[in-house]
């Protein structure tokens, strides 16, 4: 098996409005995938069929082996998919610790009867799952924030939360809508040195959707270019930035000029 | 059984014809300010009242003048004292506060008036005979009355600036507001129009069955007619109302008569559970799809 | 940020989670208990009105779990306290059990009623659940004065733990007390476990909570029957307490003042509740017990006293959500804040 991930020929629309009109691609196992486009170019809507929210009216997911098209949202999640939003999905009331530890529930087992006790096993677990919660606060480097109202932290350290809710699933596959938009040069460097470190010491597949070039063109193993809910190119960061097609979709936008 | 049916036909689009001004209010409402006014039935019941309460004192087309004009001021006086302080709280808040102005309208009325069944003075009954259908003529006018306000209605909120204003802030309260919309006028005026079209209803089947504390109830078949029609359509709330009407005159009185007792009573509730599992968004209301 | 006394530092992981996790915190509770234990001794004849706040503190506490916890509203958490009572009432007369099989039975036929109510609850959703759950309501009272017949009213036996029979009105208050705060603790620590922590992600983004693998049916059904669990109980305990139950005691009225308490408690605390239910209770009670008096002297007040509770319920429940729409609990923690922080102002 050469592939963790396939998107076959997804059409998707609402209304009447074609958002996905037969995209396809592979995501192969340790590979960090960029998805590129203009707005409204459909690369949200990917991710919501990957990861269950939209059905697609035509077309299939496999995910290691075996086909999710049907599957319901927290079942695929159950499977190791994690994603992270581009308008933050965070629980802005929770602390950061309680929202990183609501990526753990999935891994926790304590009964309805133990949960109502409290203490003993349900207590022993919460401990266990907050050391490892620890662990992930301490890799973002975000102790300091612990104890804080996500409402209350920065735009910047939010995307960094989000991305420690998602690595508290234990993820298989981790997809990142636009971790880095709205966040300074300082916080970019840092998020695309988490990402780096995912793929080189975790060995995590990845699906990206980024709008900085430069970004992408560093992290990116292979880039999947859309327009108009279709694929318009596909290939290593080198070739596709050179693609007419894509240089003609983003007419108006310098292609691989900025630097993250 | 065609008598039965052709009976409850015409008795029910009479009556559904009052539920639909009442449904219209409370989805004219919901669709402006995004409340669920679980007190619409009292603003019925503050029709009602205080309609025969004033036509004891003066004759009676004053007193609905005066009921309607006592019923805009207290849409006005609501959406002022209550409901914009509360702009923005939880959904559950602002519900369970409009259950607290239903309490307090009912406590008043009853208080004021208590709680036993008051005629109008001066109507008389009578029975209309309609293609040897007998129908009680004050059921008729009734119906004739709020089938021609439903119209006035409609063109005011087609045609008048006011009512033009609401449809923009229905449909997007953001951009109506970035666009000179006063939202707050809005609102104020969609409390208005609510206890307005509540308090005729109230006057209107008043006139029909009398008065008494559980026409508050008859909010909760707006309810229906709403959530059948769905709560965010006008033309909706109009045919859910009609709709309601007759299916509990007709399939209500048959179950009641034949099968199990009181159904009638409950045959709005039934239809609200239906629509919600099959369709939730009613027959005209818009499907909400989330963006993520 | 979290205020809390000087010197009172955290220091393991463990201890950041404990249960009662500072000196303040363990002395108030100390103290309340003792309150409680001793009420019958400082309340005399008044203890009813802390049995009826307690009964209905159980309940309450159930639809905080729902509702604050969960951010499922429901209009019709009477409708399961009628089903816990009537299968109480069932279940000790006809079926001859003893109280203390049919209290944790009564709530587990709640229970189960509450799961299947809950399965629409994936597609109906906010206020389209709120109407659902009206319409249940309705239904329920309905469909109990058919089967029981009449007003659908029905005797209950007299609770007994073993062989002893509960007669006084002392004796149900101190098994009530068990019962309110077992109840209490259960809830505060289901909220802490991973079930608590899966409520409020489904409360807060039900999307987000899907995509961290938590399902929504399940945590959905499971909340609605926790609550129905609650409300089965405080049933029980009513049809023991009062004896004779008609559905008139679970009417929408009610389902309302359950939602009023929560509401008024304070959505998101564990004393909510409880704070709510006093106050609820204590409301209408209190006007109940006054209204003799004031009628002695202002004969008039006899026509207008039930819908003066009306009035005065609808707009004390108004004035405080404008004044603190976060409830007692907040008003309550801003006092303590500025009790703490005292005499510095700031
Ligand atoms: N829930 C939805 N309802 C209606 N249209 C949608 C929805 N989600 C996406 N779309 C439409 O699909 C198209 C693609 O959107 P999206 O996937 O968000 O693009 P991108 O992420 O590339 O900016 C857009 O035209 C958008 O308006
Ligand atoms: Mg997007």
């Amino acid at each position: 098996m050469d592939f963790i991930l396939r998107a076959q020929d997804l059409h998707l629309s609402f209304h009447g409005i074609q958002a996905l009109a037969g995209v396809s691609f592979d995501l192969s196992p340790h590979e960090i995938l960029g998805i590129i486009g203009p707005n409204g170019a459909g690369k949200t809507s990917v991710l919501n069929c990957i990861n269950g929210f939209y059905h697609p009216q035509h077309g299939r997911i496999v995910y290691a082996g075996q086909e999710i098209s049907f599957w319901p949202p927290h079942r695929r999640a159950q499977l190791g998919i994690a994603r992270t939003f581009q308008n933050i999905a965070l629980y802005p009331g929770m602390t950061v610790l309680d929202n990183i530890m609501t990526g753990r529930v999935i891994r926790m087992r304590a009964g309805v009867l133990a949960c109502s006790v409290y203490a003993g096993p349900a207590h022993r677990e919460h401990v266990t799952q907050r050391a490892i919660v620890e662990d992930i606060i301490d890799f973002l480097e975000i102790e300091e924030a612990r104890h804080h109202r996500v409402a209350d932290l920065p735009y910047g350290l939010q995307k960094k939360v989000e991305l420690g809710r998602a690595l508290a699933m234990e993820p298989r596959l981790l997809i990142l809508d636009e971790p880095m938009a709205g966040m300074s040069l300082d916080e970019k460097m840092d998020m695309a040195r988490y990402i780096l470190e995912l793929k080189e010491v975790r060995h995590l597949p990845m699906i990206l959707i980024e709008h900085d070039m430069g970004v992408v063109m560093d992290l990116c193993d292979r880039i999947v270019v859309m327009d108009y809910g279709k694929v318009i190119a596909e290939g290593p960061p080198v070739s596709v930035q050179r693609n007419p097609d894509v240089i003609r979709a983003y007419i108006g936008q310098e292609v691989g000029t900025t630097q993250g | 059984m065609s008598e039965f049916i052709l009976g409850g036909l015409m008795n029910g689009l009479a009556v559904g014809s009052i539920y639909a001004l009442i449904a219209l209010g409370f989805a004219l409402l919901y669709k402006s300010t995004k409340i669920l006014n679980l007190a619409h039935g009292e603003l019925v019941l503050f029709g009602g009242y205080l309609a025969i309460a004033l036509s004891n004192i003066v004759p009676l087309p004053v007193a609905i003048v005066l009921t309607l004009v006592a019923a805009a001021v207290l849409g006005f006086a609501i959406e002022r004292v209550v409901m914009r302080p509360l702009f923005g709280q939880p959904l559950l808040s602002v519900i369970i506060v409009t259950l607290a102005l239903g309490y307090i309208v009912r406590g008043v009325m009853v208080g004021v008036w208590g709680g036993d069944t008051r005629q109008f003075p001066g109507i008389t009954g009578g029975v209309l005979s309609i293609g040897g259908i007998p129908i009680q003529r004050v059921g008729v006018w009734s119906a004739a009355t709020a089938v021609t306000l439903l119209v006035i209605f409609w063109l005011f909120f087609r045609y008048s600036l006011a009512g033009i204003a609401m449809r923009a802030v229905a449909n997007e309260q953001l951009t109506a507001s970035t666009l000179g919309v006063s939202l707050r006028r809005v609102f104020a005026y969609a409390w208005a129009f609510a206890a307005m079209a509540g308090a005729v209803g109230g006057i209107l089947l008043g006139l029909w069955l009398g008065v008494n504390f559980a026409l508050a109830f008859v909010g909760l078949k707006a309810l229906a007619a709403v959530i059948l029609g769905g709560l965010d359509s006008i033309p909706g709330a109009i045919v859910g109302g009609f709709a309601i009407g007759v299916i509990e005159t007709i399939v209500g009185g048959y179950i009641d008569a034949n099968i199990i007792y009181g159904f009638k009573e409950i045959i709005a509730f039934v239809i609200i559970l239906v629509v919600l599992m099959i369709r939730p968004y009613g027959l005209f209301g818009t499907e909400h799809i989330e963006r993520l | 940020m979290s205020i809390r006394p000087a010197g009172d530092f955290k220091i393991s992981y463990a201890q950041d989670m404990a249960v009662l996790d500072s000196t303040f915190n363990r002395v108030g509770f100390g103290a309340l208990l003792a309150a409680l234990v001793l009420a019958p001794f400082w309340l005399r004849e008044f203890i009813f009105l802390l049995t009826t706040i307690g009964i209905f503190a159980v309940g309450a506490c159930g639809l905080g779990l729902l509702t604050g916890f969960t951010g499922q509203i429901s209009l019709g958490h009477a409708a399961f306290m009628a089903i816990g009572a009537y299968a109480s009432a069932i279940i000790t007369g006809s079926l001859g059990l003893p109280f203390l099989v049919a209290l944790p039975l009564a709530g587990f036929v709640s229970f189960i009623f509450g799961a299947v109510v809950a399965l629409p609850s994936v597609r109906i959703k906010g206020l389209y659940l709120a109407i659902a759950t009206l319409a249940f309501q309705f239904l329920t009272e309905y469909a109990i004065i058919h089967m029981a017949g009449g007003v659908g009213a029905i005797s209950v036996r007299a609770p007994s733990i073993g062989s002893w029979q509960l007669r006084t009105e002392t004796q149900f208050y101190y098994m009530l007390l068990v019962v309110w705060v077992l109840s209490g603790v259960i809830a505060s620590n289901l909220i802490k476990s991973r079930i608590g922590l899966a409520f409020m992600a489904v409360r807060d983004r039900d999307y987000a909570a899907q995509v961290l693998g938590i399902d929504l049916l399940y945590y959905k059904a499971l909340a609605f029957g926790i609550a129905a669990f609650y409300a089965g109980i405080a049933g029980s305990l009513w049809a023991h307490y009062s004896r004779l139950i008609t559905p008139e005691h679970f009417s929408i009225v009610t389902s309302i003042d359950y939602v009023a308490m929560v509401v008024m408690g304070g959505l998101t605390s564990v004393w909510g509740p409880h704070l709510g239910a006093a106050l609820v209770i204590l409301l209408s009670q209190g006007l109940k017990i006054i209204t003799p008096e004031v009628i002695a002297v202002l004969p008039v007040f006899a026509k207008i006293a039930t819908p003066l509770r009306e009035i005065v319920f609808g707009s004390i429940l108004i004035a405080l959500l404008i004044w603190e729409p976060g409830g007692i609990a907040v008003l309550l923690k801003k006092l303590k804040r500025k009790l703490d922080l005292w005499p510095f102002a700031y």
